[in-house]
């Protein structure tokens, strides 16, 4: 069983290190950015919490100072968590060969480094939590505590809302969590970024037709079944629009659910491919080594190009229609109909051409990682 | 008299660098020899890390020179 275990492991390091253009975080100046951005939004969380908890809830009064404070905090949390997480995860791919690879493939140095940030890790979230375990039983104690004259021992505490007593706990502990996941890769990127060495530029890379072949093939095949189920109905809606037959469909309980979901999926792949893909665009565009990738950088080039101008000229032909229908609406009608037609392809076009330059970037980071592996 | 710290010990330098350029190796070759990271001679050359003794010895063979031609103790205020 360990044997399996460790041949998925080793398996899932090589995929993901072939994958080249998460390097681009392996330099030192983003490995200390990622760093100090990590740290310090888990401080800055501890902070909102404190205050969260310390400060008074205003009672009716929203325009207070007090309420205008409690307005941005609640703005800003979702943020510095998005910060504290986000830059986890890249630190986390940028430094993958070195902190979740298996031992087999790391030198002694590279062992030695990450075993001393795991254990420096464990004892930091060790005190770290035992600290939090005492003031978390003190407080209860206190704030359950009575004193000779029958009122609660320390009154503030006493008359902390409980809800705001247990989600102040609550983010304690999910910062506990965070730190023990994220402080070693803090520790071994800070480490990584301390040496003088810049990473060594892989020998450029030349793209070929069978190249893209294989390289759709080697998608996963989940994934590519996914795609093809999303981009079919799209294209099929597309023609039930401009018909429309849309309406009818939407009468249709079982077509219009379809549809509906096919909308999900698209927007969940969207959701899930954009950071992997915008780091392989930025890549496609800055990596030495991948100048050969004709294909991919005019592909990538048209779809971005033509994106943005369609994004300009969208509204104003929207406007140019519309007008046709005030001028005339009975003599225009059918040119209405064709710009409608028209208006909801470049729609259309606006979805799939930034899809169109994503899937040329990850094609393309396929081919240069199966090159590199041979 | 306790023990000495690492600092008081002296720290091990090395000639890693003078042997590799003499022998017209890169990191990266030298590192495919031996069989670590290219970063790892970087860290060595730099005295930031100082390799087990089978590193040492591998490093010694590929180079074709002795351990203690390449590595020396340097004690503080002594010049590398």
């Amino acid at each position: 069983m360990n044997e399996v275990f460790t041949e998925l492991k080793t398996r899932l390091y090589k995929r993901t290190t072939r994958d080249q253009s998460w390097q681009a975080f392996a330099s030192r100046g983003w490995l200390r950015t990622l760093s100090i951005v990590s740290v310090a939004s888990a401080w800055v969380l501890l902070g909102f919490a404190i205050l969260d908890a310390v400060l008074p809830a205003p009672a009716l009064d929203l325009d207070s100072f007090l309420a205008s404070i409690r307005y941005y905090l609640a703005f800003s949390w979702g943020y510095v968590w998005w910060a504290a997480i986000g830059s986890y995860l890249v630190l986390r791919k940028a430094i993958y060969h070195i902190a979740t690879a298996p031992r087999e493939v790391l030198d002694e140095r590279e062992l030695e480094m990450r075993d001393s940030a795991f254990r420096l890790g464990y004892l930091v979230v060790r005190r770290v939590g035992l600290g939090v375990a005492i003031a978390a039983f003190l407080t209860v104690q206190l704030r359950l505590s009575i004193g000779p004259e029958g009122k609660p021992l320390v009154g503030w505490l006493a008359s902390l809302e409980p809800s705001r007593f247990i989600s102040f706990g609550l983010t304690l502990l999910l910062l506990l969590v965070y730190t023990a996941y994220a402080f070693p890769h803090v520790v071994i990127a800070w480490r990584q970024a301390r040496g003088r060495n810049e990473p060594v530029e892989p020998e450029t890379v030349f793209e070929t037709s069978t190249d893209w072949v294989l390289a759709v093939r080697r998608i996963t095949r989940v994934f590519r079944w996914v795609m093809y189920v999303v981009v079919f109905l799209m294209f099929v809606y597309f023609p039930l629009e401009i018909f429309k037959v849309v309406p009818k469909v939407f009468d249709n309980y079982g077509l219009g659910i379809s549809s509906v979901t096919a909308g999900y999926l698209l927007m969940a792949v969207y959701v899930l491919w954009m950071p992997f893909a915008l780091v392989r665009l930025a890549w496609l565009f800055r990596a030495a080594n991948v100048k050969g990738f004709l294909a991919a950088r005019v592909t990538l080039n048209f779809a971005q190009w033509a994106h943005l101008v369609l994004l300009v000229t969208y509204p104003l032909f929207q406007e140019l229609v519309r007008q046709t229908m005030i001028v005339g609406p009975l003599e225009n009608y059918a040119l209405y109909q064709v710009g409608s037609a028209i208006l909801l392809a470049m729609a259309v076009a606006i979805v799939i051409f930034p899809a169109v330059g994503m899937i040329a970037a990850t094609v393309a980071s396929r081919i240069a990682s199966s090159k590199g592996n041979q | 008299m306790g023990r000495k710290t690492r600092e008081q010990e002296g720290i091990v330098a090395n000639r890693l660098e003078q042997f590799r350029v003499a022998a017209n190796l890169s990191r990266a070759e030298l590192a495919e020899i031996v069989g670590v990271n290219y970063q790892t001679i970087g860290y060595i050359e730099r005295s930031e890390y100082s390799p087990s003794l089978m590193l040492a010895f591998k490093l010694a063979d590929a180079l074709g020179t002795t351990v203690d031609n390449l590595f020396h103790i340097n004690h503080q205020g002594e010049q590398k």
